[in-house]
């Protein structure tokens, strides 16, 4: 439901271009490129289906670790139900919060592991502070679809077990810019088309561990 | 440095012992040794004009600094910090720089709220940014923000008012800073008689830093040494500021500092320095993941008005740096430029306070393991001080010092 939301307020121009068919249906090939037309690496994407998804045994479970005081991953996107652990690997103490409509909790003074999971059971973007560090900024991404990955170095990411029917892509990083940079594409895969570029209409630079320290101590 | 070195070891056997839960205290430490080849000129903190903590009877093997931080969490609002620091030619090994107690309520109403009690320095500085009020670019600091951690610093309350990153993560947020504080009215004496200088370290409460003997001090009754953290008038000072970033690229702020010491106020051998300051500062995250800071200060300071006479001691001054920094994995390359001066206002012919000068500091950093680090820095500093003359030296000095540094961190 967020993703139509944010699909509407999407303000990107996106360039996608269908390739020869040469893959097997049920799957799909994303190449992410930006607009000076290097590969762009570490951008989520999220592929939706008009099928129901099949309900998992067990809740999915994902992981956002707090290390050098950062969330690592800083992005992390999640299928709705699914239980994530916050552990702190840092020798500081963290205090975990997140405000958004999305999830509201909190995981008050901790190192280590001792809170339990934090299920995440609505879809939108939950983004999360340390009440300790100011500068931590962690973002969990929580859509309606079991589809989903981040570009690798090559801004490639491959999603199987697709059905064979029209199906949307969204393109997501927070670092995108305002309303986290939504872009939106459907693709038929019924068509034999499996294969989708995607080009962004900005510069693109996975972020590196920044060369200043932004603690005010 | 003995008491250090048995302070870091007792530590570092406390924490081994202490078991590894929420309400064990955390503990910062670190100590660096290095080798130094320095300059003809003695240290400030030898008496001497040299800009550098080494002067010409610090070359060889050398105890460079080190500290001890504690934090202990009280409930999951509360917090109460303790800093023990010490560096090369101060006594003892270990001190006080400071003792904080902060409230940090959740920032759930999409403002954050921070309020500290206790001893700690106004945030001028953006160098300063690792635990111990360390530095992580370079050895020694800007000759701007030595200054602060020679003498700013006081006893008193701050309340920060900042807007919840997380509530606007892409966008510009902000802070708002004030503090009301005793305790710091000699802030002055140092920049007056020592002049700028740069340092890795920072005094400590009730250290006194002995200044090169000026004639001045047999007429004012004004001790040989600074003290910086004492009262005069009983008249607190304040400092208010505010600072606005965006997304961890670009962060800028401004500071304004007034001690309000009456000049003609005196207790224990230490005269009240009316210094006021305001500090500008900005860093950010260039292309090429190259960082760059750049601070400036402009000020004054006035102590003992004669009547009839004048000031004792009234002068401006500025300092003013531009830091480069670029991390390379686990190396670290950084330059900076220095420019810095004081111009006598008063004309007391017997005490000239004025300096002109300008320095350059190139600094490597290797993080050998997250506990080991090895730096090698240089540092060269050109001016002039009319008051070298008093002590028979030229007025204009061209100091320099190489520092090779191994550092041992928790």
């Amino acid at each position: 439901m967020i993703l139509r939301q944010l699909q509407r307020i999407a303000g990107a121009a996106v360039f996608a271009m269908v390739l020869a068919p040469h893959s097997q249906a049920g799957s799909l090939q994303i190449q992410l490129t930006d607009a000076r037309d290097r590969n762009a690496e570490g951008i989520g994407v999220v592929v939706e289906t008009s099928t129901p998804e099949p309900l998992p045994t067990a809740p999915p479970h994902a992981v956002m670790d707090q290390h050098r005081e950062q969330f690592v991953p800083r992005v992390l996107i999640v299928q709705r139900g699914t239980q994530v652990s916050f552990p702190n690997t840092d020798r500081v103490q963290h205090h975990v919060y997140s405000f958004s409509p999305a999830k509201q909790f909190e995981l008050a003074l901790y190192r280590g592991n001792e809170h339990p999971p934090v299920t995440f059971d609505r879809d939108g973007i939950a983004v999360l502070g340390c009440n300790i560090h100011d500068h931590m900024v962690g973002y969990v991404l929580v859509v309606d679809s079991s589809h989903f990955g981040f570009t690798d170095r090559d801004g490639r990411l491959v999603l199987n077990g697709l059905p064979n029917e029209a199906v949307k892509v969204t393109v997501w990083h927070p670092d995108l810019g305002v309303d986290y940079g939504v872009i939106n594409r459907t693709i038929d895969l019924t068509s034999g088309k499996n294969t989708a570029e995607i080009r962004l209409d900005q510069a693109w630079q996975s972020k590196q561990e920044a060369s200043l320290s932004w603690n005010d101590y | 440095m003995e008491r250090l070195l048995i302070g870091a070891l007792l530590s570092m056997v406390l924490l081994q012992a202490a078991p590894a839960s929420g309400e064990a205290p955390e503990m910062s430490a670190s100590i660096a040794l290095g080798y130094v080849a320095s300059g003809d000129d003695t240290s400030f903190l030898d008496e001497g004009f040299g800009k550098a903590p080494y002067g010409s009877d610090d070359e060889g093997p050398a105890f460079v600094d080190g500290f001890i931080e504690l934090n202990q969490s009280i409930g999951s609002s509360w917090d109460a910090q303790l800093t023990l620091s010490g560096s090369n030619n101060l006594s003892p090994g270990l001190g006080v720089t400071e003792a904080t107690l902060t409230y940090r309520p959740l920032p759930n109403s999409g403002l954050r709220y921070r309020f500290k009690l206790g001893a700690f320095r106004p945030p001028v500085s953006f160098e300063h940014s690792s635990e111990g009020w360390t530095t992580q670019y370079t050895v020694l600091a800007s000759a701007l923000n030595s200054w602060i951690g020679e003498e700013v610093g006081g006893l008193g309350g701050e309340i920060k008012i900042a807007s919840d990153d997380a509530a606007n993560p892409t966008g510009w947020n902000w802070d708002v800073f004030a503090s009301g504080f005793y305790g710091n009215d000699p802030a002055g004496a140092m920049l007056a008689w020592s002049g700028w200088t740069f340092w890795n370290g920072q005094t400590r409460y009730g250290d006194r830093i002995e200044f090169p003997p000026v004639p001045l001090f047999a007429v004012a009754q004004q001790s040989y040494y600074a003290e910086p953290y004492i009262e005069t008038d009983d008249r607190p000072g304040y400092y208010v500021g505010g600072t606005v970033d965006r997304g961890q690229q670009l962060r800028l702020r401004a500071l304004y500092y007034d001690n309000r010491a009456d000049p003609n106020s005196f207790n224990g051998g230490q005269w009240g320095w009316h210094t006021r300051f305001t500090s500008l500062a900005a860093q950010a995250n260039l292309p090429l993941d190259v960082g760059l800071i750049v601070q400036w200060l402009g000020g004054s300071s006035v102590t003992w008005e004669v009547p009839g006479l004048g000031a004792a001691v009234d002068m401006n001054y500025h300092a003013a740096f531009a830091e480069l920094t670029r991390a390379f994995s686990s190396q670290r390359l950084t330059v900076r430029y220095d420019a810095f001066g004081v111009s006598d206002v008063d004309a007391n012919p017997m005490d000239p306070n004025g300096e002109t000068g300008h320095a350059w500091t190139a600094s490597y950093r290797w993080q050998i393991t997250r506990q080991w680090a090895v730096s090698v820095e240089q540092l060269w500093v050109q001016g002039h001080r009319t008051a070298r003359a008093l002590l028979g030296l030229d007025p204009n000095y061209d100091d320099h010092v190489a520092l090779a540094t191994l550092r041992w961190q928790l």
